[in-house]
């Protein structure tokens, strides 16, 4: 039978979150949606993550040396066959409806390469959620009003602008994002459910990077600067 | 001396290119190499004096120079990037290449084109349910129907 729903690609990158996989994986499966392939590419993670993925089938996993999360990122984007590419980091998931709802937002649109849609932040412990942080951190969180993972994109914007620079490891989706828009995507198309799941445990690889924050940020806007 | 305007501006000097963030507007400053060098020695607390004086040292500066270095931190005040504060000791030590490729010329550059990536509300400041998306164009006309 053929199948007319068009594949989409769910990349999922992940580093030592055995513990979260899981959640990640069956959020995905649980769209209605049957046209999905999920890209797991494990970046050297030292943990269970390859035995706890052995009882899901048809996923694509690879296992490569740890090179940070923007290099499993392209490779994720190089194993992906699909029309569509989504994200699903592996301590976050999606919520029912997620794929159906965006793959219907580009047949009405179909001028739109890239739909978000709203997320939420799944504090693990409160104490992220009420501690006083520091400025740059702040700044961070502005930076990322628009949530790389939260969207689905055609494929043919990575081969139009490039994939993840993997000088930007940590924040290479909001590099991404910057980079786009300013050659031209229209990164306004949101949806305004919320569809994704961001956990904040305190080890997220983004979190990580506080002290360099100001550093990553002004080097994204560098970039840019000096590519004008 | 002067510092950096540390209750609203974000700065980082690398490979002599000053970024700057306002992060009440979202607008941003990239420097030329020469005022990043220069703008890096302000931040270092070098005095004015001594800023100029290394910048004379250097072979064809021009005479006009502490009218340009005056100029720039003038514009760096105006644009509230730096505010009033304590000289150290330091004294700057430029590198002539990189001055005399911008013929001692001190630029500051304004862009606006990351406002609505910087400037979306803190996660502090909105409802936990409602995440910090912004509300979609088209939903937001209708709503004002």
């Amino acid at each position: 039978m053929i199948n007319n729903n068009p594949l989409i690609s769910v990349m999922m990158p992940t580093y030592n979150n055995a513990g979260y996989i899981s959640q990640a994986v069956e959020s995905v499966y649980a769209q209605k949606y049957d046209n999905i392939e999920i890209v797991v590419v494990d970046d050297g993670s030292t943990d269970n993550t390859k035995e706890v993925l052995k009882k899901y089938k048809g996923i694509k996993y690879f296992y490569i040396e740890h090179k940070g999360i923007s290099f499993a990122r392209n490779i994720a984007l190089e194993k992906s066959k699909g029309e569509y590419i989504a994200f699903c980091d592996s301590d976050d998931y999606w919520l029912p409806g997620k794929i159906n709802t965006q793959i219907q937002y580009f047949k009405e649109h179909p001028d739109c390469e890239i739909v978000f849609t709203k997320y939420e932040n799944l504090f693990e412990d409160e104490k992220l959620k009420t501690n006083k942080r520091a400025m740059h951190e702040k700044l961070m969180e502005k930076f990322l009003k628009q949530y790389l993972p939260s969207s689905i994109i055609k494929k043919e914007l990575f081969e139009k602008y490039g994939n993840f620079d993997e000088n930007f490891s940590g924040v290479e989706d909001t590099e991404f994002l910057y980079r786009i828009k300013r050659k031209g995507a229209n990164i306004d198309h949101v949806i305004s459910d919320i569809f994704y799941i961001r956990r904040i445990h305190g080890n997220n690889v983004t979190l990580n990077y506080n002290k360099d924050t100001i550093k990553y940020i002004t080097a994204i806007l560098r970039k840019g600067v000096l590519n004008k | 001396m002067y510092k950096l305007n540390e209750s609203k501006m974000f700065a980082d000097v690398t490979n002599n290119v000053a970024i700057i963030i306002n992060s009440e507007t979202g607008i941003y400053y990239a420097l030329n190499s020469c005022g990043s060098v220069v703008f890096q020695a302000i931040l270092d607390g070098c005095s004015t004096q001594s800023i100029a004086d290394n910048l004379k040292k250097i072979e064809n500066c021009p005479s006009d120079v502490d009218q340009k270095l005056k100029a720039f931190i003038d514009d760096l005040l105006q644009k509230e990037i730096i505010v009033e504060g304590e000289q150290t000791s330091k004294i700057p030590n430029f590198d002539e290449v990189v001055v005399k490729q911008d013929n001692f010329e001190m630029k500051v550059l304004e862009y606006a084109d990351a406002q609505e990536m910087l400037l979306a509300d803190p996660i502090h400041d909105v409802d936990e349910k409602e995440g910090w998306q912004p509300v979609f164009k088209e939903e937001k006309d209708n709503n004002d129907k």
